[in-house]
């Protein structure tokens, strides 16, 4: 494979997350209109489950064994369980622009976290990416 | 006052997820040292099942079924892995500010199926928001760049 050929092919696999995601954040309003978050919840997680299934087989069944990166798996699936669950209620009282923009601003967190944790320094345009989502939610909340 | 309490209905479930994956962001790191990508997305998909199955017989009187709901709630699921295996992909032979950036552009398919489908009205002042956030995404993004030069 060229390299031209490779460039391409990502900005493809590229547009690919950008229209999953985009539909995967759209998707549980529709369903919502018909049965409560929970539900939703259970279906999603049902969706997630049947996709990981190919994912088992590409693998051959040879999933790692790792003791602390499951149990790291195990914990990062906990907080996917919190945060599911708070954007179904959250999208049936809210507008998908209002729920969809703020949440997806959450990078903010993690620069403060590591800021914070990890002593990393912030720098001009990230002072400024914060302000700009300060604003945009008090936007979107007004 | 109607202002307020309509924020007050929405606003605590919208700052848990800003939170939770503000977290979450943080933890792939740890667990790729020890975990590959399609492991991840393996266990994950097994353990979320788990879990939601025990908070929602234990926590609710089971699931409601209707078929538009169980279609588009399943479809969700397998959008958000699907989602994350081209992200991985893409990460696999393009450059991750590249790929970074053109991912997080997803709340603009969001919006604009919000609006063709649902007939959702997008008023001036949460488009401005919108376009702020998508910003903030953008400048986030490139300094993440910068700073791995």
């Amino acid at each position: 494979m060229t390299k031209e050929q490779s460039d391409h092919k990502w900005v493809l696999f590229a547009i690919g997350a950008l229209l999953s995601w985009g539909i995967w954040a759209f998707l549980p309003k529709v369903a919502l209109q018909s049965i409560p978050p929970h539900s939703v919840l259970f279906y999603e997680s049902l969706g997630g489950f049947i996709a990981a299934v190919p994912v088992f087989v590409l693998l051959r069944g040879k999933v790692g064994r790792d003791r602390r990166g499951i149990s790291l798996a195990f914990f990062a699936t906990v907080l996917l369980l919190i945060a599911s669950f708070a954007f179904l209620l959250a999208l049936k009282s809210a507008p998908v622009v209002v729920v969809v923009t703020i949440t997806s601003l959450y990078p903010i967190i993690t620069l403060l976290l590591a800021r914070f944790f990890l002593k990393e320094k912030i720098n001009r345009q990230q002072i400024l990416a914060c302000l700009c989502a300060l604003a945009a939610i008090y936007l979107l909340a007004g | 006052m109607r202002g307020f309490m309509a924020i007050e209905l929405w606003f605590f479930p919208v700052m848990t997820v800003f939170l939770s994956w503000g977290v979450m962001a943080f933890l792939p790191k740890l667990i790729l040292k020890t975990l590959s990508p399609l492991d991840i997305i393996v266990y994950q998909g097994v353990l979320f099942l788990a879990m939601v199955c025990l908070v929602v017989f234990f926590f609710f009187d089971g699931v409601e079924w209707t078929r538009e709901g169980a279609l588009f709630g399943i479809a969700t699921g397998m959008m958000g892995t699907l989602g994350q295996y081209f992200n991985l992909r893409a990460l696999r032979v393009g450059p991750v500010s590249g790929v970074v950036l053109i991912a997080s552009l997803y709340p603009g398919v969001a919006v604009l199926l919000a609006y063709l489908v649902l007939g959702e009205p997008v008023t001036l002042r949460q488009f401005a928001g919108f376009v702020l956030g998508l910003t903030a995404i953008v400048l986030l993004v490139r300094a993440d760049d910068k700073r791995a030069v």
